[in-house]
């Protein structure tokens, strides 16, 4: 570590509330660390700050609220998704300073964790406003300041507000003088209004660290693009200047790298990699959500793959848990907010809609590309019900989902064990089968935008395939869930598939049947009963 | 005799005193009483004949041929899961043997409030009393109990809860623990085994792969049955069969036999065929222990919690506690995710104990024909009766925890591990998400709920149709509302009350 030449008293001519007294810990993670082959990994608990709800917008707000026009203004108004977690903080932070606090808010995703924040926003803004389209929200909010109110910029991403995060990146480097963790070579964060990664690099380069910062894109190139990001250094540096701090001139961009290949669908939306980060490292111990954090979780465990040499710390931005909404806090939404709930809820209306547009697309999409033929001859297939190229997707699907390490696993079987259990299903249900093995071969265009078809795609595409349709929900969750089932009925029906489960299989073998009695209630094949006629 | 109607040249015609359609545990009795009052009785059922020698302890072999769609069928938005059974001696012959009688509470209840005058509580007194000694009831020694209720008993005790031993019909039973697959060692004392013999020996004549369509009726009264014949494994159709019978007995179970009134165009003023439907849907929850619980392994359910089940308005909560377990391939299909986290949880299954929270629902459903062989259920729990559930889902988390469990996992599209028991208040906050709660319901009920005024319901105590002369009802569907338990002793009590009433009515 090199000479620290500034430190967290640098900071003190700012005013702030002074929520953030103490470092959050951090937690080193050996047993991931061992199985990712790092040196070393840990994990900066931002959802363990002292202030309720913690993650790192509190740090934000920390020095933002006690700046003007905030500290004065009795109405503060911010906007964000619907599931916004700096809204949560604003909120609270608004019913603890006694102020007034209006929301302008768009539609994102359902998750629980959506749900979870915009309950907790309802419950305590003055006022929600809801637009579906974020162009629309972001300009009524603008207008909104006009008057009274102060606005809070959209991700709380101003000079003032990155203060904190320069706090923050000071007082890691205190944490490593201190020897409670040991110098890093890179630190992973979720880039998205850009202030968080911003305010850490600087931070970090204030406190003497050479840590380079992984900052993990989870918004769409136009919102983070390199000169918005020098723009908003160059504001930080000639705010920290302006305080005293001479070595903020030596500020730059070189040490952080953009990583834009995890943001999936776009903002708001699940990944199947962040979907299995959040997972994992649940079995950890640290609860991520899947839009941010787990996003960033998930590029550090990829790229633990290619042997990264040196400590590594996830920064984790995430707030800790919030108490159960109250009941009826629904009500409190604005009517239409409330509507398009129902319906995504219900999977009906536009989600319902866009599966069916989705739907009529892929047909489209294969018509032109005419990528219903041209599929591998399957000359033992013996099936019943599934035709050959429902078998190949089948056994595509298992060579994706069942589990790897069991020796060399029967996808074939499992196409031919589905089919025998599919025999004698009624019509209806058949054709739903119908459909969802059109709509996974075909879906990987219009829904998975990848150029082949579901059986063409290498395992890992499918199954991060499969798991986009999964962490999408609704009608495209339920076809990801009926093909699981599928390939765990195909396979767990396999006596290779107990072992390790210890479980021994049936009591009963051929040889043991006992003598039944009852054969001789069964009339003679051909006999008719009483009172039969033609 | 029984007969298999696939092998009968079809078109056929038949012609009885009486078609019951349906051999499960209402159906069955009612036909036995019949017969054994010197009536010439037909007995329709979908499934197969099945004996002790055809249970080969399998779940790929044995889901088809004893459950309804394989166990794949649910309600129509797919979020509850219904299991139906299937086969001469119906859901009797997968089920978990469990015998308990409708709590006085509920009884009261419809006495108060659908004038039962032919069915009085002491008259369900009797019938249970008959239908107990008929299948020989006894409560499970608890020597026989295997550790997966033992670690329930434990739990309850540990947090003072509720709890007790259940009771069963099943004789000769060597805890093989494959209830749900058949038994192989016929050790049920079922439909099949008790009343299937007796009915035959008393001349009734049973057609299995026979599924009813829908009633034959004029003006004055039912004149018979329109049916199908199955093809084996297929299920596709083979031809007609119409049996002639001035009486008709449906006991196609809740869903069926809603299915076969609404499609046969009855006239039904009070509109309440097929528009009361129960189901008792439940949630389950899986304890990590650290020792093997092996709980595929013994009697599945000898062990209950009553902690929160309570019955009367002034009820607090209305959920039953049970272990439930299934065997690998039902297990996978109820574990979330997949790959190496799914199958790390199925490397768990010798430690795994699972509880059900079984909800004693007044969410109502609905039971709607689709084309001439299908069914379609509308089912939509209600957000209080959801948070009720989500209360039973903390409830068994609890449970877990307290018989010893290290870690609790709660299935859903979500996988939640809960590592100690601070943190399952989390799970509060299912009560009010979209998040499907991954629902199964093994018990659909009162679909035609029976009342004496022909005003509000379709059928009277005795089971008689309000309107159409000689048809009867005989199985769950009569239940004026959820019975809150295991309905099997109940159903088999209102078939011999209806088998009787039916031949004193002649």
């Amino acid at each position: 570590m090199s000479k620290r030449p500034c430190s967290l008293v640098a900071l003190d001519s700012f005013p702030r509330l002074g929520w953030i007294e103490k470092p959050s810990p951090v937690t080193a993670m050996p047993d991931l660390a061992r199985s990712l082959g790092l040196e070393w990994l840990g994990a900066k608990r931002d959802d363990q700050c002292a202030v309720f709800p913690g993650g790192s917008k509190i740090r934000k707000l920390d020095y933002l609220l006690a700046s003007e026009p905030f500290a004065s203004a009795s109405r503060w108004i911010s906007m964000g998704a619907i599931g916004s977690g700096q809204l949560v903080a604003c909120s609270e932070a608004a019913r603890r300073l006694g102020r007034s606090h209006e929301v302008f808010v768009f539609w994102e995703p359902l998750s629980s964790g959506v749900l979870d924040n915009l309950a907790f926003t309802a419950l305590h803004a003055a006022k929600l406003r809801y637009y579906p389209g974020r162009v629309s929200c972001f300009l009524r909010h603008r207008l909104s300041g006009i008057g009274e109110g102060a606005v809070i910029p959209p991700g709380a991403s101003c000079p003032t507000a990155m203060l904190g995060l320069v706090r923050a990146g000071l007082e890691l480097a205190a944490q490593v003088e201190a020897g409670l963790l040991p110098e890093l070579s890179r630190l992973y964060v979720p880039l998205g209004s850009a202030g968080t990664a911003l305010g850490l690099l600087a931070g970090l380069a204030l406190g003497g660290l050479k840590t380079q910062i992984h900052a993990i894109s989870v918004v769409e190139k136009f919102l983070s693009t390199r000169r918005r990001l020098r723009r908003l250094l160059g504001a930080l540096k000639k705010l920290l200047i302006s305080a005293n701090i001479p070595e903020a001139r030596e500020l730059d961009l070189e040490r952080l790298v953009i990583d834009r290949r995890y943001l999936g669908q776009g903002y708001g939306r699940a990944s199947a990699e962040s979907l299995a980060a959040c997972h994992r490292l649940k079995e950890h111990g640290l609860t991520l959500e899947p839009i941010y954090s787990g996003k960033a979780m998930a590029a550090l465990l990829s790229d633990a793959k290619k042997n990264i040499s040196g400590a590594v710390l996830f920064w984790n931005t995430f707030r800790g848990p919030l108490p159960p909404p109250r009941e009826g806090w629904q009500e409190r939404l604005p009517r239409k907010l409330r509507r398009r709930l129902k319906m995504a809820e219900t999977s009906s209306g536009p989600t319902r809609r866009i599966f069916l547009l989705g739907g009529a697309g892929l047909a489209l999409a294969g018509a032109v590309a005419v990528r219903i033929t041209g599929y591998p001859d399957l000359p033992d297939w013996k099936g019943k019900v599934l035709r050959p190229w429902q078998a190949l997707v089948l056994m595509a699907a298992a060579e994706a989902l069942l589990p790897p390490l069991l020796g060399d696993p029967d996808f074939a079987g499992v196409a031919a064990n589905v089919d025998a259990y599919l025999v004698g299903m009624p019509k209806g249900f058949l054709r739903q089968i119908d459909l969802l093995f059109w709509v996974i071969e075909q879906g990987t265009t219009p829904l998975g935008l990848r150029v082949s078809r579901f059986t063409e795609l290498q395992p890992q595409a499918r199954e991060e395939y499969l798991s986009g349709l999964a962490a999408w929900g609704g009608p495209l969750g339920e076809a990801y869930r009926g093909l699981r089932d599928l390939c765990m009925i195909g396979y767990y029906q396999q006596d290779a598939a107990w072992k390790g489960m210890g479980y021994e299989g049936p009591w009963i073998k051929d040889s043991q049947k006992p003598d039944d009695p009852y054969r001789r209630l069964l009339a003679s094949p051909g006999s008719l009963p009483q009172g039969a006629s033609p | 005799m029984i007969f298999d109607a696939s092998s009968f040249p079809l078109p056929l015609t038949l012609e009885s005193d009486l078609c019951v359609i349906g051999s499960g545990a209402g159906g069955a009795t009612a036909a036995t009483v019949a017969a054994e009052g010197g009536m010439k009785v037909i007995m329709l059922e979908a499934g197969e004949f099945l004996t002790p020698s055809d249970m080969s302890q399998r779940e790929e072999e044995m889901m088809p041929r004893l459950f309804r769609e394989a166990g794949a069928r649910t309600t129509a938005d797919r979020r509850i899961k219904i299991i139906q059974g299937k086969g001469v001696g119906g859901s009797t012959l997968h089920n978990q043997n469990l015998c308990k009688r409708i709590p006085p509470e509920i009884l009261e209840d419809w006495s108060r409030n659908r004038q039962l005058a032919k069915l009085s509580t002491e008259d369900w007194d009797a019938l249970y009393g008959e239908i107990e000694k008929m299948l020989e009831v006894t409560q499970i020694d608890r020597g026989l109990w295997n550790r997966h209720n033992l670690l329930l008993e434990k739990a309850c005790q540990e947090l003072g809860w509720r709890g007790g031993p259940l009771f069963h019909n099943r004789t000769g039973c060597i805890g093989s623990g494959f209830c749900e697959l058949g038994c192989a060692y016929d050790a049920k004392n079922n439909a099949f085994k008790v009343l299937v013999p007796r009915a035959i020996r008393a001349g009734a004549q049973i057609l299995f792969r026979c599924q009813a369509i829908r009633l034959l009726h004029e003006a004055d009264g039912v004149t018979g049955v329109q049916a199908v014949a199955l093809e084996p494994r297929t299920n596709r159709v083979l031809g007609q069969i119409l049996i002639r019978a001035p009486r008709v007995c449906v006991s196609a179970s809740a869903t069926g036999t809603a299915a076969i009134l609404r499609r046969s165009r009855l006239s039904d003023p009070p509109g309440s065929v097929g528009e009361n439907l129960h189901i008792h849907p439940a949630v389950i929850v899986a304890g990590d222990f650290d020792q093997p619980v092996r709980a595929w392994e013994g009697i599945p359910q000898t062990y209950e919690c009553t902690q929160f089940l309570e019955f009367g308005a002034k009820a607090e909560h209305e959920i039953w506690i049970v272990p439930a377990f299934a065997h690998p391939l039902g297990t996978s299909v109820m574990l979330p995710g997949h790959g190496r986290s799914h199958r790390d949880l199925m490397e768990r299954y010798e430690h795994l104990a699972v509880l059900t929270a079984m909800l004693h629902d007044s969410t109502v459903g609905r039971v709607e024909p689709a084309g001439d062989l299908g069914l379609r259920i509308g089912y939509r729990l209600s957000p209080e009766e959801r948070g009720e559930l989500v209360f039973g889902l903390r409830a068994c988390a609890k449970l877990l925890f307290a018989a010893g469990a290290r870690r609790v996992i709660v299935p859903g599209p979500n996988l939640r591990i809960l590592r100690k028991p601070d943190e399952i208040e989390d799970l509060r906050k299912l009560s009010t998400s979209s998040e499907p709660l991954g629902m199964t319901a093994v018990h659909p009920m009162s679909t035609v709920p029976m009342g004496d005024d022909p005003q509000t319901a379709a059928v009277g105590s005795d089971g008689k149709h309000h309107r159409l002369e000689g048809l009867w009802i005989a199985d769950g569907s009569l239940f004026p509302s959820s019975i809150g338990g295991p309905p099997q002793l109940s159903i088999y009590a209102l078939g011999l009350h209806v088998g009787r009433a039916l031949l004193a009515h002649g």
